[in-house]
């Protein structure tokens, strides 16, 4: 009975989150209350416990990457680089396309996507108006971009950040296992866009010179805090690559390079605190709670069962399964509730098969490893089938709307559901070469 | 001892109308017309124009904040730090793209408006004035326009009354 009313209770959020009429904050918040009142979850469980509480590394790498970037964000130093970019491309519509997904993949890759296309759609509009050209490619050329790249590391997007924490994975470790692919899945992306945009775009000359007459040095604000930021962003990449190595989770980095810029930059906590996205924040604290009680009730169990029956035990059946389920199913629902759903349904997994083992030993099966990557590789880039697919995909929409070109679900889906099908097939073939073939 | 003044003794009964369908040149050039003309007490000239319908009911106000708005594109509303990249062309081009659009996209619409009674007192407009930061009020009896108080008659209301109380007057 307790499994049946857990599950109701979080298929009915799943519900509201898709059709997306109530804030998925509040959705998530209902659930997870739900979840505490009737009792299939502990309240001192959902905050303490590692197994099945509040997956607080996630949720303090989250905000101490958002300080971080909020401050840096004022300086203007991501409007000086599409500019800067864009004039570099000399003018030419093509080039400046594929330079700016570029710079978004890059960017991607070390912050939150969501962050990224905030920053970089409003600048694009203003360089496509310069050009008189339709913004909606050139908006949805960054936000696939913005996705692919994000794949790559720890920090990109947010179900890598949950993996990275559940399998106990350091930044290097993305490094060495999605990074490679990705770089192929982007030049491969690029080529593909070159091909299918090389005869839609021109531009006048009279056009060209307005781009050439926009100065990139006025979006600068503030010089002396844009060193200190580029200092401290530095350095936070850094401690994200060495981290293993000292020993420190991605979280204490996050917060201590957050710290670090508080204290040199002079900004007030109040002003930047505010601007911290909290619904973001407590949307994941609710689907962990929820989450929680899906583990604690064994409906977990009892699914990651139904995987290792579909699979008969065979590890590449298993890692194409997660891979392609992933991807269709970030197509249609938020892929932060379905990782977070995944990262337990696949701990058990590794339980099933390998019992007696536990710890990172568990949890870093060599068997388990490339299952981990599928899972990353499937929920990041399949978010990009569809406009509602990723929230970078639904933050890009917004803003594209508001400025007057609104983007229809229709014509993202002709550019993204290709492109998510085209890499998840490089990504398969990726996974079987480098963990399975030889 | 002398009542205080309320909103139909201060307000401006010659406001100027436009109707909705107008477009924001016909707007523009009406503006830019009593603008010149200053009024009987030496004001400048009207900066917003009444919209209302053919029953003359009040529909909003257009401004010239307003058509500065309707000038600006809305993606420069996402980010404060686009104002510094532009190019020469760009404020001509946005003005050509707004000229024929209708004042009733560009004006504050009546439900967003802040309006007094004819009998409100002087310190009604004062409090709106300051709270709401609005320089000119509609005056509404019932739905129908009757005048516009203007931060102008204000003043001349606390210049008449201080210089009085200090002898100057």
């Amino acid at each position: 009975m307790e499994t049946f009313v857990a599950a109701a209770i979080f298929l009915a959020a799943y519900a509201f989150i898709a059709l997306d009429r109530i804030h998925k904050t509040i959705v998530a918040l209902v659930g997870a209350s739900l979840m505490l009142v009737l009792g299939l979850i502990e309240q001192q469980e959902a905050l303490f416990s590692q197994e099945v509480g509040i997956d607080y590394n996630v949720i303090f790498l989250l905000m101490g990457m958002m300080i971080i970037i909020n401050i840096t964000a004022k300086t203007g130093l991501f409007q000086w680089m599409a500019v800067k970019t864009a004039k570099m491309s000399g003018g030419d519509p093509l080039r400046i396309m594929l330079a700016m997904a570029l710079v978004t993949a890059l960017a991607s890759a070390l912050l939150d996507n969501v962050t990224t296309v905030l920053l970089i759609a409003p600048v694009t509009i203003l360089i496509t108006r310069a050009l008189d050209l339709d913004p909606v490619p050139y908006l949805i050329a960054e936000v696939l971009a913005s996705n692919v790249g994000g794949a790559a590391t720890l920090i990109g997007d947010p179900p890598n950040i949950m993996i990275a924490s559940k399998a106990q994975l350091n930044f290097m470790d993305f490094i060495y296992n999605l990074t490679p692919v990705i770089i192929v899945v982007l030049a491969l992306y690029l080529v593909a866009m070159h091909f299918f945009f090389r005869r839609r775009l021109s531009v006048s000359e009279e056009r060209r010179d307005n781009l050439m007459q926009m100065d990139e040095r006025e979006a600068i604000k503030d010089w002396k805090l844009l060193r200190k930021c580029i200092f401290v962003l530095s350095l936070t990449i850094v401690g994200f690559i060495i981290h293993g190595l000292l020993d420190l989770e991605p979280a204490t980095v996050a917060i201590a390079g957050a710290s670090l810029l508080f204290l040199i930059s002079g900004e007030h906590p109040h002003d930047i605190l505010r601007d911290i996205e909290w619904p973001t924040i407590f949307f994941f604290m609710g689907l962990f709670i929820m989450v929680g009680a899906l583990i604690k009730t064994g409906l977990i169990a009892s699914l990651s069962q139904i995987v290792l029956d579909l699979t008969r035990g065979n590890f590449l059946a298993m890692s194409m399964f997660v891979m392609w389920l992933s991807a269709f199913a970030s197509a249609i629902v938020d892929n932060i509730p379905y990782v977070a759903t995944m990262n337990p349904l696949i701990v058990d997994m590794a339980r099933e098969l390998w019992p007696g083992v536990e710890g990172t030993e568990l949890v870093q099966h060599p068997e388990l490893m490339p299952i981990w990557w599928s899972l990353a590789l499937g929920a990041c880039l399949g978010g990009n089938a569809t406009i509602i697919g990723a929230s970078a995909n639904v933050i890009t929409a917004g803003v594209s709307e508001r400025s007057g070109y609104p983007i229809s679900f229709k014509r993202f889906a002709a550019y993204g559901f290709p492109v998510m099908v085209a890499s998840m097939i490089v990504c398969s073939i990726y996974v079987w070469l480098r963990y399975y073939a030889f | 001892m002398e009542s205080a003044p309320k909103m139909k003794d201060l307000m401006q009964e010659d406001f100027e109308f436009i109707k909705p369908d107008a477009t924001i040149q016909e707007a523009v050039r009406k503006l830019s017309e009593l603008d010149c003309r200053s009024t009987e007490h030496g004001a400048p000239g009207a900066q917003s124009l009444v919209v209302i319908d053919d029953e003359g009911q009040l529909l909003g106000v257009i401004t010239m904040l307003d058509i500065l708005k309707g000038i600006e594109p809305a993606f420069m509303r996402e980010s404060t730090l686009l104002a510094g990249l532009t190019w020469d062309g760009l404020f001509s081009e946005l003005i050509h793209q707004a000229e024929n659009r209708t004042v009733e996209e560009a004006m504050t619409p009546a439900k967003e408006l802040v309006a007094v009674d004819p009998e409100d007192r002087l310190m009604t407009a004062v409090e709106l004035m300051v709270a709401r930061d609005v320089r000119r009020i509609p005056v509404l009896d019932g739905d129908k326009v009757v005048g516009m108080v203007r931060l102008y008659d204000i003043f001349h209301e606390v210049a008449r009354e201080m210089l009085r109380k200090s002898g100057e007057a």
